[in-house]
């Protein structure tokens, strides 16, 4: 069989063109699906935001390894006290990769393309985060070439870190028209790495921009691949063929660790797994069923068991990696018998009958099926009989998404991973009754009069202390409340050649290889 | 005969008929509005008020089915509601990837069972023959997704000798060498099947021709064993077998989905079933009729090549 | 030749079974048929295994050494020989032994109901069609051979395409696609038997068409139906499985064979029995059905065997 190997790699040579020679400065990065879009404004998934990330940059920008703010296209900026103006300046002598200069008009054209439905481009495509990041927006002034003025209908205090965001990000105004809605699949930036070429199902070339305003990466080419199956995409790490991986299956973890060659990085994740009740019917509807299903399930069992450690046992709505976390609220302990005593309260002595949704994969799902089987099997152990209904992702989204009155949801179970860095991006947006799908991903219908007064506070105050302390206190009424069973936050993993130097994964997900050297 | 091809011909309406009549009825059995299914959830209500208009959903059935029929045989074949792409040019592509797989298996099948059959039936009972009816035994009733497993275990993960999954080692995409690495293991076990029946086929066509008067002739002239066989008895003996190499092409084609569903092959049948995963009608629709017509044509195909190797079937 | 002609025309062979049906013309006498059966060894192995498989199915909630369902976290992924776990554990740490036991009773009786189903209806268009002829034939055959324009993996797929993916309509798919097999194995003994003294007889008696049916002609082909239906069980489970593993059958959790080996694809490197004995079980059943199919058709009709 060897000698076959040789002898098609004969052929090789005779007849098809030698495959590229592996480029020293070059980092091929195995993803798990092909990206949708590389237009920044459009991005929803994980395998679209990696991809596009490198290509451009927003006026504030998040540092290398956290959600702490720093310097992006705007050099400097200020807030009025009334916290309704932010005044930016922007960077001077920067220029798009296509040559068109960096200005104030850019930033203005960035904004309203997204929220402005009478912008000439704004039918050039469509920006599900819109509204999210500049919801609150009243109107964008350019005051002159590099300062720029956005003034908010209402105070709003994670603003900056909203700017922080993909669809914050400023793209050439000049590739917008001339490409029109194909500017997905020609995306021009300012970012450290510029766009070559994008063959769908195959790859997405980038190469180092030699004007990047913060001096030309020493990584010359990244290509992105996507790579559908886990255990493909891990021997193809193995074999060379890929330098950078990302979801590693749980249960090979330690192989890899101990491979030659290669390195694990991981960092605990801007991440929360769980399951939601409909807090709106019953038998959901009392707080004491929903906390005895909270007491049924070991989640240190599945964290340990079917995990192995990706994730680490979620003690709270909100990940720790973000402020303003309460470490003195704990998650129900595992207690089978306390789990039937709450039942029996609640009119339910022999259990009930319900439907379990589950999708089949997702991003930030982990392994939602046999997390789910996990958590039928202990519903099962205090009475109550949970049939799990399977659903492909998107289908999942659609079913789940939809106004309460419509809504066919039981159970079913989510994740959510942090966009900015700010607790009002878990806790608001979640959990306020403001929220509720679908306008929001309050898909639990959850409604407490004080948490949403402490969460709607929260979001206009500009004091970080004060925010702190309004969080914390959310925490507790929401985890006494018990809307969801949160089991996990996931830890973030990622496999690489060992040459790679200096990289830092981000809370966000994204992959950033500006800073990073590879050793020769 | 000519008589024959035109009846062959004429059989094709009815046929082409029932396949898009089954086709059309998936949408209209599965329970839910086919303007919803077509546009998804977030479907607005004008949207959806145009979309009825345009199949023509509030008339009669037979009205909507020619619609229907209209607008596949002028290329529309809708677009897919997850992947957001035209239809046909998603399937056509995909059904390439298929077809590589199937040509493939049915070429390793047909040397494979012509030649054990050949031997089989030369040997009639012989431990050879034996030997060579279990091994199709065991082949026919080997399920296509274990053996599929069984292979990826052994040359995959134990060896190492060959790729377990996909189409291509990424970043090699279109080279000739690697799809061929990737393309060994998914054939044999696609092919495993046939391989059997094609065996068993040959084995008992070859029986049934050696026994025949003119090879008793060309015993008693004294031409050698070898000569028989290979001259006067596979010739006559292959004619049966080409119908079912040509009905296995069918058989597999359809069946590749189990191959390429353990190997991640990215065919036809890969984007069938995750269609129906994602309730995904357009992509269903068009992934079955391009499978089920090009499933019909490889039979009328066969069905010629018979006429012209055996015309006298053409009389019966 | 006839049989071979048939197939070259590509209209009897729904699924390229190639060599398995041929026309019976046997009546009753069961035992000598036994009897020879008895002497075929592979016919007896196979009946064995089917036994077998059948008795642990039926037996599973008492033979079954642990729930199927029941999860241990911490012990997950354990190979065959663990203590306490003569086949190892699942990836949900589930006893594997168990669940290939309670999976066989869902796939066998999958099988078994879709035969049943398939060969009811077939049987009875088949008797229609040959026995009434005219109209009703030409109906019923057309039809029969539009749906032989399929590809029957295909349409299965379309059936289900249609109701959605789950158990029940899975069988129900693939029992659709077997009936053309059975109306075309008794349609052909019709035909034949029709004219027969014996049938034109009870014409003469009076009896009315439905008697002559069910009564007289029914009991006849009986005997190529039953093989048709050995053979088909084998059959049914593989296409029952294929579905599932697809993910368009059975789902999670439910112990199915084609479900476990779906699921345990992913744990191929680390635990390669989760993959390796649902389709093993598998393998057998088939494996079983043919031979016991084959052997009942030769014992049938002993001269076919030459």
């Amino acid at each position: 069989m060897r000698k076959l190997v040789v002898l098609l790699t004969f052929l090789t040579l005779l007849i098809a063109p030698a495959a590229l020679a592996k480029d020293d400065n070059t980092i091929i990065v195995g993803l798990q699906a092909e990206p949708v879009t590389l237009d920044p404004h459009q991005i929803t998934d994980f395998n679209s935001s990696r991809a596009a990330k490198g290509m451009f940059n927003s006026l504030v920008e998040f540092a290398q390894g956290s959600t702490d703010l720093v310097p992006g296209l705007a050099t400097s900026w200020e807030v009025s006290d009334d916290g309704l103006t932010y005044t930016f300046h922007l960077r001077k002598g920067v220029k798009f990769h296509d040559g068109t200069p960096f200005n104030a008009e850019a930033v203005k054209f960035s904004i309203e393309r997204q929220i402005d439905p009478n912008h000439p481009y704004h039918d050039t495509g469509e920006f599900a985060y819109a509204d999210f990041t500049f919801g609150m927006v009243k109107e964008v002034n350019v005051i002159d070439d590099y300062t720029v003025e956005i003034v908010l209908k209402e105070p709003f205090a994670p603003f900056l870190a909203n700017m922080a965001m993909h669809s914050a990000s400023i793209v050439s105004p000049t590739a917008v028209k001339k490409y029109g809605a194909d500017f997905s699949k020609h995306p021009v930036g300012t970012g450290p790495f510029k766009f070559v070429k994008w063959t769908p199902g195959v790859e997405v070339i980038q190469e180092s921009n030699p004007d990047y305003w913060d001096g030309e990466p020493e990584v010359k080419r990244v290509i992105y691949r996507p790579v559908l199956e886990d255990q493909a995409r891990l021997a193809e790490l193995e074999a060379g063929k890929l330098d950078f991986i990302v979801n590693i299956p749980p249960d090979d973890l330690d192989r890899v660790k101990k491979l030659k060659g290669i390195k694990v990085q991981e960092q605990p994740g801007m991440h929360v797994w769980y399951v939601v009740f409909n807090t709106q019917k019953e038998p959901f509807n009392d707080p004491r069923v929903r906390q005895a299903v909270n007491y049924a399930i070991d989640k240190k069992a599945i964290v340990d068991g079917i995990l192995q450690g990706t994730g680490v046992l979620a003690e709270n709505v909100l990940p720790p990696v973000v402020w303003g976390y309460n470490p003195n609220v704990k998650n129900y302990p595992y207690d089978p018998v306390k789990a039937k005593q709450l039942l029996a309260e609640a009119g339910y002595p022999n259990g009930f009958k319900v439907t379990l949704w589950v999708p089949e994969g997702g991003s930030g799902m982990q392994q939602p099926v046999a997390m789910c089987t996990a958590i039928q099997a202990y519903l099962s152990m205090v009475g109550i009989q949970a049939e799990i209904q399977q659903f492909e992702w998107g289908t999942y989204l659609d079913k789940v998404f939809v106004d309460d009155y419509e809504s066919m949801a039981e159970m079913h179970v989510m994740s959510w991973i942090g966009d900015n860095g700010d607790p009002d991006n878990f806790l608001y947006i979640l959990l306020s009754s403001e929220q509720w799908p679908p306008y929001g991903f309050n898909e639990a219908f959850y409604k407490n009069p004080e948490v949403d007064r402490l969460l709607r506070q929260a979001r206009v105050t500009s004091d970080v202390v004060k925010r702190t302390e309004l969080y914390k206190k959310a925490q507790e009424l929401i985890m006494a409340d018990a809307p969801w069973v949160p089991i996990d936050h996931e830890t973030q993993i990622v496999a690489m050649d060992e040459r790679i130097q200096g990289f830092k994964l981000h809370p966000t997900g994204v992959f950033r290889f500006e800073k990073v050297t590879i050793k020769k | 005969m000519f008589r024959y091809i035109v009846k062959r011909l004429l059989w094709l309406i009815p046929v082409l008929l029932g396949v898009t009549v089954l086709v059309f009825s998936i949408m209209h059995l599965s329970p839910g509005d086919p303007a919803k299914i077509l546009l998804g959830p977030k479907a607005t209500q004008e949207a959806l008020e145009q979309l009825r208009e345009e199949l023509g959903l509030n008339r009669p059935l037979y009205i909507q089915y020619f619609t229907w029929l209209g607008n596949i045989l002028t290329g529309d074949w809708g677009r897919s509601l997850q992947l957001k792409r035209e239809v046909l040019p998603l399937v056509l592509d995909r059904f390439k990837a298929t077809a590589i797989l199937t040509m493939t298996s049915i070429i390793i099948a047909t040397v494979i069972g012509v030649i054990s059959g050949t031997v089989s039936a030369t040997k009639q009972y012989s431990w050879l023959d034996r030997l060579g009816m279990l091994i199709s035994l065991v082949g026919f009733c080997l399920p296509v997704f274990w053996l599929g497993i069984l292979l990826q275990l052994f040359f995959g993960l134990k060896l190492e000798w060959l790729p377990m999954t996909g189409m291509y080692s990424p970043g090699s995409e279109g080279n000739f060498t690697d799809l061929l690495l990737h393309l060994i293991l998914p054939s044999l076990t696609l092919a495993a099947g046939a391989a059997a029946v094609i065996a068993r086929m040959t084995r008992s066509s070859m029986l049934e021709v050696i026994r025949k008067d003119y090879i008793r002739t060309a015993k008693a002239k004294g031409l050698s064993q070898s000569v028989i066989i290979y001259r006067h008895a596979l010739k006559n003996a292959l004619i049966p077998v080409v119908t079912v190499v040509g009905m296995q092409v069918g058989f597999l084609l359809a069946g590749a989905v189990l191959a390429e569903m353990v190997f991640s092959w990215p065919g036809i049948g890969l984007l069938m079933v995750n269609g129906i995963l994602a309730r995904d009608f357009p992509l269903v629709q068009g992934s079955i009729l391009l499978v089920a017509t090009s499933y019909v044509f490889v039979n009328l195909l066969v069905d010629l090549l018979y006429v012209l190797l055996d015309p006298q079937i053409a009389y019966d | 030749m006839e049989p071979e002609r048939e197939q070259a025309t590509g209209k009897v062979l729904p699924r390229g079974r190639a060599w398995s049906e041929r026309e019976e013309k046997t009546e009753g006498m069961w035992c000598p048929v036994l009897r020879r059966l008895w002497k075929d060894k592979f016919a007896v192995l196979g009946a064995g295994i089917i036994v077998v498989i059948i008795g642990l199915a039926v037996l599973a909630p008492v033979v079954s050494p642990y729930d199927p369902n029941q999860v241990d976290l911490l012990n997950r992924l354990k190979p065959p020989g663990t203590e306490g776990h003569l086949l190892g554990t699942d990836q949900l740490g589930r006893d594997v032994l168990s669940r290939l036991i309670w999976g066989g009773r869902v796939s066998v009786a999958v099988g078994v109901f879709a035969v049943l189903i398939a060969m009811f209806f077939g049987v009875f268009l088949g008797l229609i069609a040959g026995y009434f002829g005219g109209a009703f034939d030409i109906v019923i055959m057309r039809v029969i051979d539009v749906l032989m324009a399929f590809p029957y993996v295909l349409l299965a797929i379309a059936i289900i395409a249609a109701f959605g993916p789950g158990l029940v309509n899975a069988m129900i798919a693939i029992s659709i696609i077997g009936i053309p097999y059975y109306a075309r194995i008794v349609r052909g003994s019709v035909l034949s038997l029709r004219e027969k003294e014996f049938i034109q007889a009870q014409h003469a008696l009076g009896s009315s068409n439905w008697r002559i049916m069910f009564r007289h002609l029914l009991p006849n082909v009986f005997s190529s139906v039953i093989v048709a239906a050995t053979l088909d069980v084998g059959w049914m489970i593989m296409a029952a499985a294929g579905m599932s593993f697809l993910g368009l059958g059975a789902q999670p959790p439910t112990a199915e064979w084609g479900v476990m080996l779906s699921n345990g694809r992913q744990f191929i490197r680390v635990a390669p029995h989760l993959s390796l004995l649902p389709g093993l079980a598998i393998f057998l059943v088939v494996l079983a059905f043919n031979l016991l199919g084959d052997g009942l058709r030769d014992a049938l009709d002993p001269h076919l065997k030459e």
